[in-house]
């Protein structure tokens, strides 16, 4: 399984001289860790995970969390293959939704996101995941990351059905695992289906 | 003969009436929302006939752009006058320049996945719609019975007994698209 570098990280040779300072910055990302995977232990699928679709003008996140913070950073997690990760902030709430045909009843909260460098954010439809500082890793085609800190992996995937996109997060093993999580977003065009079942089933009322 | 282009993005859109419904469906779909909205139910409509020009334009401006379909392959379609390929002034075929302006038809439709060439939809025999409502849904059925639903989700797409409701009306549920119904549910 092999780590991918968080956007911007920089790697920083040391010297003797800075023996010192290397010390301090060990201790710092030790209880960095500690505190992500606190935060991780307490990750909420529900209210940390939402859809980055791109619209005629902004990329809007789509997520069940009224309070996100201007300037937060989510992940998008794009999961057509190649899957690929990457960074983005959120630049201002927005009063439309950015998903039309949305009869889930979920109380949806609308994101207009920026991108955080000189990545650009994808055209497709993402996943975005707030509040989670762990690490993203690539296994095969697969983005892979342990998000509620159970020592298990989560998978991405997305598929098609008739006119929308089902968007499903696996523990373990994708379409064999968990399901942790599930959205639909609506293409409002008609493609081809390349969904299974446990894919496109409701959660569970 | 037009060439491609993001000018062709507004011709044939959607429908959102089910005026543009074939019969029986049509009637069948009206009859439905008349007994959805007499019980009180929110009834809203995102589409109906999506033309089978539009479907054209689409499923071909992406191939051209994206799947590497040669635009001088590209079937015609009788009521379509565009021309696919873009020439250079000698009269050469100009590759570059049909694959950016199926691109622009690309980005104008807002396209991201492979679009479908035929569907339900592109046939006048498909609507998506939410639908919702609040407490108890007391609604007619299509034998002039009234149905009693009081199960859970109160929306159109995860609701089983009004799915069956719909279906005595000969509007049929497809499980995997939450506002889409049909007359046999694809």
């Amino acid at each position: 399984m092999k780590t991918l570098a968080h956007p911007k990280k920089k790697c920083a040779s040391l010297t003797s001289v800075a023996l010192a300072a290397a010390l301090a910055f060990f201790v710092l990302m030790s209880s960095g860790a500690n505190a992500n995977k606190k935060e991780s232990q307490n990750f909420d699928y529900l209210t940390q995970v939402g859809i980055a679709i791109r619209t005629a003008k902004v990329t809007c996140l789509s997520i069940s969390n009224a309070s996100l913070p201007i300037g937060s950073r989510v992940f998008l997690v794009y999961a057509s293959s190649p899957q690929a990760v990457t960074r983005a902030e959120v630049v201002r709430k927005q009063k439309n939704p950015c998903t039309q045909a949305d009869d889930s009843g979920a109380p949806l909260a609308s994101y207009e996101l920026g991108r955080t460098g000189s990545q650009k954010l994808g055209s497709a439809p993402g996943i975005a995941i707030y509040g989670f500082r762990g690490k993203f890793a690539k296994q095969g085609a697969s983005v892979v990351a342990d998000l509620d800190g159970d020592g298990r992996l989560e998978f991405f995937r997305s598929c098609t059905s008739q006119e929308g996109v089902h968007f499903t997060i696996w523990s373990d093993k994708p379409l064999q695992g968990k399901r942790r999580w599930h959205r639909y977003v609506y293409l409002g065009y008609d493609v081809e289906p390349t969904c299974t079942d446990p894919e496109t089933e409701p959660d569970p009322i | 003969m037009s060439l491609s282009g993001p000018q062709w993005v507004n011709q044939f859109p959607t429908s959102a009436s089910t005026d543009t419904l074939v019969q029986p469906f049509r009637g069948n779909v009206n009859r439905f929302i008349a007994a959805l909205t007499a019980a009180g139910a929110q009834v809203h409509i995102s589409a109906t006939l999506r033309p089978p020009q539009r479907a054209y334009l689409m499923h071909y401006s992406y191939r051209i752009a994206h799947q590497g379909l040669n635009p001088q392959s590209v079937p015609a379609m009788a009521g379509v006058d565009i021309n696919w390929v873009h020439t250079n002034p000698n009269g050469t075929v100009n590759l570059a320049a049909s694959r950016l302006a199926a691109s622009q038809m690309v980005q104008g439709y807002g396209i991201a996945y492979a679009p479908a060439l035929v569907s339900r939809h592109s046939e006048g025999r498909a609507i998506d719609m939410t639908i919702s409502w609040t407490g108890d849904l007391i609604i007619t059925n299509g034998s002039g019975t009234a149905v009693t639903i009081n199960s859970l989700p109160r929306n159109g797409s995860g609701n089983a007994a009004l799915h069956h409701v719909g279906a005595t009306y000969a509007v049929i549920k497809l499980h995997s698209d939450p506002p889409h119904w049909s007359t046999d549910g694809h």
